[in-house]
């Protein structure tokens, strides 16, 4: 009867906790990607922070000095990049405008429609059943199509840019006031484990994170050194935008196989419609190729000593699923996503297996 | 479960607790306050089992209250190894080895006891190198003195 009476409590007890954090998952819903963010941003900001302590300063003037260095960063990033990225987007959207609405005569005076013209005629004499008359047109209405679609794209986005000025400032704050007491948090949580999985619990955040921690850095690496390679070869050609072709291609690379590609491509069409002659679009092609080649053979390799084979398919099915579901934002991070959830997976398959849980 | 609640976000680790525990001597208050900072209390009750044989070895503890048995199993039978009480600390050798714990540990009576990771411990000491030094000292010194004993005990 006293037995009953006991699991009747507990019962109680865990009843009520599970609707009071129910309740407060209603009201925090709002705030919980606020909060998701700051730890992401805590996340980051801890590495640098730490490196401030290394160096003996204590830990609240650390956190300031970070903040400070952020704004610093954040200051050049918006008086001295984005006006030339500004500026090399302009080039580049205003070349896509006057292409679009080049009326037939205009456009069949450009210097790589007339290269064109001459290497389809010379393509039609050999393979006559082909008929590749009116193809400038075809490509002009296809780019056309293609720039159109930018604004709805733009718009769709237009809350989540408005929500992101909201994140400017609350996330910061946030972050800050965890950042000052991570260890305080950090306590209170392992806290709550239980001494059966104290710890596992510390292996496996330990392992999960180095593995989180190498494979970014990887990413950053990678994308950054692709990023200076593209703008580097496409400036010996003498393209004016090649610092933001260069970004672009270094974000692209992340997506697997179809990045490079689609980096190449934009960079090909970019060159040709600013009225550059068809061999410099070849050049560019052949210069990102032999980007690819170096990432490919000397940078991977070397910053990803030992990183898990995905297959190919596999990470191709991935990228498709991440973009039917969140568009062009889920092809970017299907990769990232993908290793880091099979990383975490194994991670944990090997420890519980050590540790005889499962 | 309400007390780890109502202790979540409250630091019970007090540097006066900290400067008796025998690893940690030499270490001034301001050293021991960064160090706590590190430190995670564990309870655990009679009987309860702390770590088994063969498990991967990562946290080092500090016996603030109560005793700790450590022990191994020989074809089915519990020896023991060294019976340890307040201040005293085990499962250091986590910090120089990869491997698996040679031995378990029980505790004996209801104990509380501070925790560290090696991680953690390696991180405390690369982020205070003096701080680190003298911890590693006195592991030193200990490792040191309990040879020594065993070599008496053995040559008497």
């Amino acid at each position: 009867m006293n037995l009953n009476n006991i699991n009747l409590m507990k019962v109680s007890f865990i009843l009520l906790c599970v609707i009071i954090a129910g309740f407060a998952l209603f009201i925090y819903k709002s705030i919980f990607i606020y909060i998701i963010l700051s730890l992401i941003f805590v996340y980051f900001a801890e590495r640098v922070v730490n490196v401030f302590e290394n160096l003996g300063l204590r830990r609240l003037y650390s956190i300031l000095l970070f903040y400070l260095l952020l704004i610093t960063l954040i200051f050049f990033i918006i008086y001295f990049l984005i006006p030339i990225m500004l500026r090399q987007t302009s080039i580049i959207s205003s070349a896509f405008k006057d292409f679009i609405t080049m009326p037939p005569e205009q456009l069949n005076k450009l210097t790589f429609v007339q290269n064109f013209d001459s290497l389809m005629a010379s393509i039609n004499n050999i393979l006559p059943f082909i008929n590749l008359d009116n193809l400038p047109e075809q490509f002009q209405f296809l780019v056309s199509e293609s720039v159109q679609k930018i604004p709805n794209y733009l718009l769709s986005y237009s809350k989540n840019i408005a929500n992101f000025f909201s994140y400017f400032f609350i996330v910061p704050v946030i972050s800050f006031l965890i950042l000052k007491d991570i260890h305080l948090i950090k306590k209170g949580i392992f806290r709550l484990v239980p001494n059966k999985y104290f710890e596992i619990s510390i292996i496996l955040i330990n392992r999960i994170n180095s593995s989180i921690v190498t494979y970014l850095k990887t990413l950053f690496i990678e994308v950054s050194i692709v990023a200076l390679m593209t703008a580097f070869v496409l400036n010996l050609l003498g393209i004016k935008f090649s610092l933001l072709i260069g970004i672009i291609a270094g974000f692209l690379n992340i997506i697997p196989y179809a990045g490079p590609f689609t980096a190449a491509i934009f960079a090909c069409i970019s060159v040709l419609l600013t009225g550059k002659p068809i061999s410099l679009a070849f050049w560019t092609i052949i210069s990102m190729w032999g980007v690819q080649l170096i990432d490919n053979n000397v940078v991977y390799p070397f910053v990803m000593s030992k990183g898990i084979e995905i297959h190919p398919l596999y990470v191709f099915l991935t990228a498709i699923a991440g973009g039917l579901s969140f568009g062009f934002f889920g092809i970017l991070f299907a990769l990232p996503t993908l290793y880091l959830v099979t990383t975490i997976i194994q991670v944990l398959y090997r420890n519980l297996k050590d540790f005889g849980i499962i | 479960m309400i007390d780890a609640i109502k202790n979540l976000f409250k630091d019970n680790s007090n540097t006066t607790k900290l400067a008796n525990i025998k690893l940690f001597k030499n270490l001034n208050k301001t050293e021991l306050s960064c160090l706590s900072n590190y430190l995670i209390e564990r309870k655990f009750s009679k009987g309860d089992i702390i770590y088994q044989e063969n498990y991967p070895h990562v946290v080092i503890y500090f016996i603030l209250e109560g005793n700790i048995e450590l022990y191994f199993t020989k074809n089915g039978v519990n020896k023991t190894f060294e019976n340890l009480t307040t201040n005293q600390h085990f499962g250091e050798i986590g910090l120089f080895d990869d491997n698996v714990r040679i031995n378990s540990a029980k505790a004996i009576t209801d104990c509380s006891l501070l925790a560290i990771s090696k991680y953690d411990f390696v991180k405390f000491a690369s982020k205070y190198p003096g701080s680190g030094i003298k911890l590693l000292y006195n592991l030193a010194e200990e490792v040191v003195r309990n040879y020594y004993d065993r070599l008496k005990n053995e040559l008497e």
